[in-house]
């Protein structure tokens, strides 16, 4: 795994630096720290990164104008921050956890976990935890635009990244992969289908046609395919609440 | 108004009117035409005695004799007087002691009327006499009185003669009504003095209530010395005394109504009006032969004056003033409309309308001055609170711990010296926010403390070095964490630094330049300025600035202390941060 830290605090730094590199062991490939706003904003570009440790507060600028930046990158971002307050603005921004300074092993331990164990399995809490986006941060020319979760009809795998298809027929594309949206979306969108994330409440119609092809209709009259294994779960949902 | 003054007001003023409709209609009959002569024959007395040979006067114009002086009228007694069932009875005002004898019968005596001063005992200024049954018949009754008055100590215009007969209970009302007038005003000013009094024993500070006590404690002092005959009664000998006293108690009562209101609404003038008033009440006392008119012109003069101030206290808005000038304003007109008998009726109420509006004006500054003085408590308060729970800040508290876990696992020695420091800091802390200016060595302190924190945590390795006279340095206060919030500032901003570097700020304590008149007793400038350089990373031109709660921490406690006499200005500066404040110093300091 390749780690970025982004924190102003010398002896903080030095502390992540430290228990990161326990954590991972071996499995760490690469690890990088930066302490000033200019050193951050050049290692946002950089394609290496797995996972990024961002102090929030970065010498007194407003974090969240490089939060903003770092949410829109493919990689994971992790908060770290003194100013707890800020967890649920930092959770509707996507970020996959926020650590509240003064931290501990364990604590930074979680952290990573929830990252390194994508795919796996995953308990509601932590699901919950994570789901609770409110925007999505897509980079337009070299201006990074916030787009409203609750604007976002569906998502479509493209490669590495994701275009959000809106209710007003805006088409934006994300540097994330499908799976790690899926991460940070809130509980109403599933995945349903490989390349497929639907906001589920936006879902009017299912139709199945030959050769076990299904498909929903969303509002707006859009067609979204149904992989088969969601196809039975979902058509009975369905029925049940329509 | 207050609710509760409203009361008080209406209560007065119901009252007043009360006294004033309740004086009887005069059935009596006042002796008008007298004979006289200054010849003491015993005889006199007698109704059948013949004064054809006497001189002829007007009772009340009586002139003053070196001697006895004997006086004969006719007084007529008409029938239906005695159908109230009440006696009859004569009443006598004079300056002078008396024997009346009524158709021959002595009926009363003031003192012992004698030929010389050691043979007379001064007699009552007034008296009233009740006549037995026999001698109340209807029809003409000849009267005559022996008079002396070798105690009068004066010259005075008149004898302030009167001679009155009628029912009993009318002249004893009438010669009550006034008193009561005056008994009721008294006790309203007396209230009002002990009010004020109160006000100022509450707030030391409020020295406008120890002036409204004393002022209302002389309108009460005038208005007891001009009902004093009513209320009491006298022998004349007192008369001059409490002529004085009513003319020194005016010149008093203008001057200090004249002090107060330039103390209550202080505007530019107001020697101006002092010496103008001091002479409106001077010149009337040495210009007038007779009493009154002294004090009656040497009030008028002031009650003007005082219209014209609070007048102009009205254009400048100050409150309470619109109230004072109405309370003037009815002084004034009912000084206009009867002069004569302003001192003998109208000054009662009017003084107690003027006073109720002063004091009401003065309740509500006083109301008005408390408020200011709790907010300003709350400024303070929040100040201290505001810089307190920076300390507690996250961004400070939470990095600091972070780093202590730091320590205590890898380098428990460093985190040993982080505790120390942080617990000095703190301790400085709490021993200053509470106070509103601190000597510059404490606030020094201070910053050398957050910066062993700072350096510790962030491994840099800072200095404050400190320049100036030592006369400056010795002599300088700041409101506590001023330099403090600028040097955390400083610090905070620092971007990008690389651990281990030596970061050198700079402090300089000089005079500023200033007008002559900021100048103390020792012709030196009053002004310190304060002068803080913090070096700036290369290519940073926006500086510290973003850090908004610390400067208006700073102008607020800046406020709080100097008002509007400091300044304060920041901005780049050859590599540097340069971030200048002014105030005025030690001994200048407002409060």
């Amino acid at each position: 795994m390749r780690v970025a830290i982004v924190e102003d605090e010398a002896i903080v730094a030095r502390r992540l630096v430290r228990l990161v590199s326990r954590i991972l062991g071996e499995r760490l490939e690469r690890l990088v720290h930066v302490s000033s706003l200019a050193e951050a904003e050049a290692l946002l570009g950089r394609s290496w990164i797995d996972l990024l440790f961002l102090d929030l507060n970065l010498r007194g600028r407003d974090g969240f104008r490089l939060l903003a930046d770092a949410v829109s990158r493919p990689f994971d971002t992790v908060v770290v921050s003194a100013h707890h307050d800020q967890a649920l603005r930092a959770f509707e921004y996507g970020v996959v956890d926020f650590v509240p300074k003064p931290f501990d092993e364990a604590r930074l331990a979680q952290a990573i976990h929830r990252v390194l164990d994508r795919g796996g399995p995953r308990l509601e809490g932590e699901r919950a935890a994570a789901g609770r986006a409110r925007y999505l941060a897509v980079r337009k020319a070299r201006e990074v635009i916030p787009i409203a979760v609750a604007e976002v009809l569906f998502v479509r795998g493209a490669g590495d990244f994701a275009e959000l298809h809106c209710r007003d027929g805006g088409v934006h594309l994300h540097q994330k992969t499908l799976q790690r949206l899926g991460e940070i979306l809130p509980p109403a969108f599933e995945r349903i289908h490989r390349s497929y994330i639907v906001d589920t409440e936006a879902i009017r119609a299912f139709r199945a046609e030959e050769g076990s092809r299904y498909f929903v209709r969303l509002e707006g009259g859009e067609e979204v395919p149904v992989s088969r294994a969601k196809a039975r779960a979902l058509r009975e949902r369905l029925a049940g609440t329509g | 108004m207050p609710p509760a003054l409203r009361h008080v007001a209406a209560a007065l003023l119901g009252v007043g009117l009360f006294a004033l409709g309740s004086q009887p209609a005069a059935a009596v009959e006042y002796a008008r035409e007298v004979r006289f002569t200054t010849r003491d024959d015993p005889a006199s007395a007698d109704p059948a005695y013949d004064d054809s040979a006497w001189q002829r006067a007007l009772f009340w114009q009586l002139p003053k004799s070196d001697g006895v002086l004997w006086a004969r009228a006719v007084m007529t007694i008409e029938s239906n007087d005695r159908q109230s069932g009440s006696p009859l009875g004569v009443a006598i005002g004079a300056m002078a002691s008396h024997e009346l004898y009524w158709d021959g019968e002595l009926v009363g005596r003031g003192g012992v009327v004698g030929a010389t001063a050691a043979a007379e005992t001064p007699g009552p200024i007034q008296a009233l006499y009740a006549l037995p049954d026999r001698l109340s018949a209807p029809g003409a009754h000849q009267v005559a009185v022996r008079f002396s008055a070798h105690h009068r100590g004066f010259e005075p215009h008149t004898g302030y003669w009167h001679l009155v007969a009628g029912p009993y209970d009318r002249l004893l009302v009438a010669q009550r009504s006034s008193a009561e007038i005056a008994l009721v005003a008294l006790s309203g000013i007396v209230m009002m003095a002990i009010f004020a009094l109160v006000l100022w024993l509450q707030d030391r500070r409020e020295r406008s209530s120890l002036l409204l006590a004393l002022l209302s404690a002389i309108a009460a002092a005038l208005l007891w010395a001009e009902s004093w005959r009513a209320l009491f009664g006298y022998t004349y000998d007192w008369q001059i005394v409490r002529l004085r006293a009513v003319t020194a108690l005016a010149w008093l009562l203008g001057l200090g109504l004249l002090a107060f209101l330039a103390d209550r609404f202080p505007m530019s003038g107001s020697r101006w009006l002092l010496g103008a008033g001091l002479l409106g009440v001077t010149v009337p006392a040495f210009s007038f032969r007779a009493w009154d008119p002294r004090a009656v012109v040497a009030l008028l003069v002031v009650f003007a004056l005082a219209l014209l101030w609070t007048l102009r206290a009205m254009r400048a808005r100050l409150p309470g003033s619109g109230l004072v000038t109405l309370g003037l304003a009815i002084c004034l007109g009912a000084l206009l409309w009867e002069p004569g008998l302003f001192l003998d009726r109208n000054l009662y109420l009017a003084l107690n309308g003027l006073f109720l509006a002063l004091l009401v004006a003065h309740a509500r500054q006083v109301a008005r001055a408390r408020r200011e003085h709790d907010a300003a408590g709350m400024r303070s308060a929040r100040l201290e609170i505001e810089l307190l729970k920076r300390q507690l800040q996250p961004h400070f508290l939470m990095n600091t711990l972070t780093a202590l876990s730091e320590w205590l696992e890898e380098d428990p020695p460093t985190a040993g010296r982080m505790v120390q420091a942080l617990a000095a800091e703190l301790r400085l802390l709490g021993e200053i926010s509470d106070r509103r200016l601190i000597p510059l060595a404490d606030e020094l302190a201070l910053c050398r403390c957050h910066l062993a924190v700072m350096g510790l945590r962030t491994g840099d390795n800072y200095r404050l070095e400190v320049s100036g006279g030592e006369g400056e340095l010795a002599e300088a206060v700041v409101p506590p964490a001023m330099l403090h919030t600028l040097v955390e500032n400083a610090v905070t901003h620092r971007n990008g630094a690389a651990a281990g570097e030596v970061l050198v700020l700079r402090l300089n304590v000089e005079r500023a330049r200033a007008s002559h008149r900021e100048r103390d007793a020792a012709g030196r400038q009053r002004r310190l300025r304060f002068v803080l350089e913090a070096p700036l990373a290369a290519g940073d031109v926006d500086g510290p600035i973003h850090e908004g709660t610390g400067l208006r921490y700073v102008r607020a406690r800046l406020n709080e202390s100097f008002g509007t006499d400091w300044s304060l200005a920041f901005g780049p500066s050859e590599g540097v941060w340069r971030t200048t404040i002014e105030l005025p110093s030690a001994g200048s300091a407002a409060g």
